[in-house]
């Protein structure tokens, strides 16, 4: 009663009073319920963003994934191509008688020397590969290009045409001699 | 992979191109193509002409360079003994 009685009396003190509780509820809710919500919202969007940033990375490598299999996938075919270009090991039999059916095919007389699949012989993968094939020219030179048109990886380093020392010299034969290199899938 | 790709040379387009482009009077008896030595060619000629006009004829060759030529394939004007030596320029295939 006395009490009421003094801050009756004093008005401005009741009105300060107030402000102040005012003050201290508005500040005791920014500082105990706002701001830690701020930090937290603050922390969950960092969590976002770097979430965000992982997810980005994620789908990109995927869609890196995605272009190198459809990448793959067109050059398949290519891929089976080249390895039908190597003569495999073991399977030289195959090479000398692609060699013999072009040989055939365009009349020409054929010897081959072909290193045997020696390891001591194998330098880099490659085979050293020596023809010496007899006949007119123009079978001969269809033969070379025959021989060019081989799926088989064929390297020539050397192409001699001359004419065959036992062979009179009014024939129209020619000698082709061929050194190069054959290759290996090892 | 490559480097036996590069490795490759399409020889057969030359030898068409040295026989395409020989005169009628000109028979060969010998032609060498190598990756290391390049072109060389024996041959005998009818008419020194016919000779020239081979040799002409290599010399306008992209790909063959340093065309050689001894005296001695110029000396007389029939029955000419040739021999002609060049570079092979393989880039320019």
């Amino acid at each position: 009663m006395m009490l009421n009685a003094y801050l009756l009396k004093k008005p401005h003190l009741v009105a300060g009073l107030t402000v102040g509780l005012a003050l201290l509820t508005v500040l005791g809710t920014i500082g105990f319920i706002i701001w830690p919500n701020i930090k937290t919202i603050f922390t969950l969007n960092q969590q976002i963003m770097l979430e965000r940033e992982s997810l980005e990375m994620l789908y990109q490598r995927g869609q890196k994934i995605r272009q190198t299999t459809a990448q793959y996938e067109k050059i398949k075919p290519t891929l089976e191509q080249f390895e039908t270009m190597f003569i495999k090991p073991g399977d030289e039999l195959t090479f000398v008688t692609t060699l013999e059916q072009v040989a055939k095919q365009n009349s020409v007389n054929q010897k081959i020397n072909l290193a045997k699949t020696d390891d001591k012989l194998i330098t880099n993968k490659s085979l050293n590969l020596q023809v010496q094939a007899i006949g007119q020219f123009n079978n001969l030179l269809n033969y070379l290009k025959d021989l060019e048109k081989l799926d088989y990886y064929l390297n020539l380093e050397t192409v001699r045409f001359s004419k065959p020392a036992d062979q009179p010299k009014t024939s129209d034969l020619l000698q082709l001699n061929l050194a190069g290199t054959a290759f290996y899938k090892l | 992979m490559s480097e036996i790709q590069h490795g490759f040379i399409n020889w057969s387009n030359l030898v068409s191109d040295v026989s395409l482009n020989l005169p009628l009077g000109i028979e060969l008896s010998y032609l060498s193509l190598e990756k290391s030595n390049g072109l060389t060619v024996y041959g005998q000629a009818k008419q020194r002409d016919d000779y020239l006009t081979f040799k002409n004829n290599l010399a306008k060759l992209p790909y063959l360079s340093n065309l050689s030529s001894p005296l001695s394939n110029i000396l007389t004007s029939q029955n000419i003994d040739f021999q002609l030596a060049g570079q092979i320029n393989l880039t320019a295939e």
